[in-house]
């Protein structure tokens, strides 16, 4: 009898660790738009236009029936502009899992090509240290220089997990790229691997989950241009970071079973 | 007590009062900032930064006229490295024919170059165009003034966020 009940008390328990798997919550953020049109190219391209369309096309191969399921948010999913702290602000509000913010490069010297992979670099950044402030402002702590400050620590540690997941997932990243659009790629849809890089990017900082920038291609480079306007290619670029996304799940959802064992 | 140990309390006394008042002003005394007035009013040998085709940044010597002070040869160094340079075929890290309007140091060591709007307006964006452009101050400052440690970018005497949407510039840039 007593062995019944233990058994019914715990069903409930065993039904909820075999659901499904939380659907992963990607925000993609098409960089620029509206007034603001990013890089343009001697030939009149727009960055906000080829961001606008790769990140519409990667929510779309993002979204494709996948188990676990992955779902796509966007920042704008047209011609407008949207500021960067609101960008920043959507993404945390939606609590999202993974931040992945497109661009297009450019650059004086017209050789300069390919694509690069970029997360946040906060070393020395005085900057860092007004956005802890913000954070325990809001929540509510009157000594955010405090470092003793369990708060500051909370939000210290989540900082290092969010940058450690975050070069974590520039490395996937770079990699899919760099074996489909680089290495394993046809003379026409090669695109140089510059690498996975650190910089001081206004749109990653303060972000509350793994977030990642990745320059495309430039659009001050013929070469690099050209490809864009090829849907064989901008499909097969989408994909190739929608694949890098699933491993990237894979990857957090091993390190969270590791952390529970 | 004796007059001679009298006098070697009064000097180690003295000695640590001036060794506390000391240690807070370390750093001031530590480097010394670059003296405002140039004595001298001649040819001045510098170093300017300018993209080569592959876009990577290359230091070129250079000599200028010296100004009265020190933020007037800034304000040429930084004013020569935004002139199209037709001959050399390199490129402009900073976007040609922008002007200074106005170069200060405060007491930190900090550079701040207060450009015309054309900076933002005229720049030609992307990450490697922005990092190319805060990049060459900051070489620039460091080959040719190494008593300064930071460089600050203003736009029309205002802090700006970013040059075209990229990098922040809202905290002074450490130079090395």
């Amino acid at each position: 009898m007593i062995r019944k009940i233990i058994i019914l008390l715990s069903l409930p328990a065993v039904l909820l660790c075999q659901q499904a798997p939380k659907a992963m919550k990607v925000i993609i953020d098409a960089g620029h738009g509206g007034y603001d049109a990013g890089a343009v190219s001697d030939n009149g391209t727009k960055e906000k236009d080829v961001t606008l369309e790769m990140a519409l096309l990667l929510k779309k191969h993002i979204e494709e029936p996948s188990e676990p399921p992955v779902t796509a948010i966007l920042t704008r999913s047209d011609d407008k502009f949207v500021p960067l702290i609101e960008r920043v602000g959507l993404a945390n509000k939606s609590e999202g899992d993974l931040f992945i913010s497109l661009h297009m490069n450019a650059s004086p010297a017209k050789r300069d090509s390919g694509f690069e992979v970029y997360f946040y670099d906060s070393t020395g950044d005085a900057e860092t240290a007004a956005v802890a402030k913000r954070e325990n402002e809001q929540e509510g702590s009157a000594d955010y220089k405090d470092k003793s400050n369990p708060l500051f620590i909370l939000w210290d540690l989540a900082q290092n997990e969010f940058s450690k997941e975050s070069s974590e997932a520039s490395d996937v990243i770079q990699a899919a790229l760099d074996g489909v659009l680089n290495r394993n790629a046809d003379a026409s849809l090669k695109l140089r691997d510059r690498g996975v890089k650190q910089a001081n990017f206004l749109v990653l900082n303060g972000m509350k989950m793994p977030s990642v920038l990745l320059e495309m291609g430039f659009l001050t480079n013929r070469s690099d241009e050209d490809k864009f306007k090829k849907t064989e290619f901008k499909e097969r670029y989408a994909a190739t970071i929608a694949d890098a996304v699933r491993q990237i799940r894979q990857k957090f959802d091993k390190k969270s079973e590791t952390r529970v064992r | 007590m004796s007059a001679g140990r009298k006098f070697l309390i009064a000097a180690a006394a003295v000695l640590l009062a001036a060794a506390v008042l000391y240690y807070p002003f370390k750093h001031r005394f530590s480097k010394r900032a670059p003296a405002l007035i140039n004595s001298v009013h001649a040819g001045k040998s510098v170093v300017l930064y300018f993209v080569n085709e592959e876009g990577n940044l290359v230091g070129l010597d250079r000599q200028i006229v010296s100004g009265v002070t020190v933020l007037d040869d800034i304000r040429a160094i930084i004013t020569e490295e935004s002139s199209p340079q037709k001959k050399s075929g390199l490129l402009n890290a900073i976007p040609a024919g922008v002007s200074v309007r106005n170069v200060f140091i405060d007491d930190k060591r900090c550079v701040y170059i207060d450009f015309e709007r054309a900076l933002t307006e005229r720049h030609g964006g992307g990450t490697q165009g922005e990092l190319l452009t805060l990049e060459a101050l900051k070489k620039t400052i460091a080959a040719n003034y190494p008593e300064l440690d930071f460089v600050k970018v203003l736009v029309e005497g205002k802090e700006i966020a970013s040059l075209a949407g990229h990098i922040s510039t809202r905290g002074q840039l450490k130079v090395r």
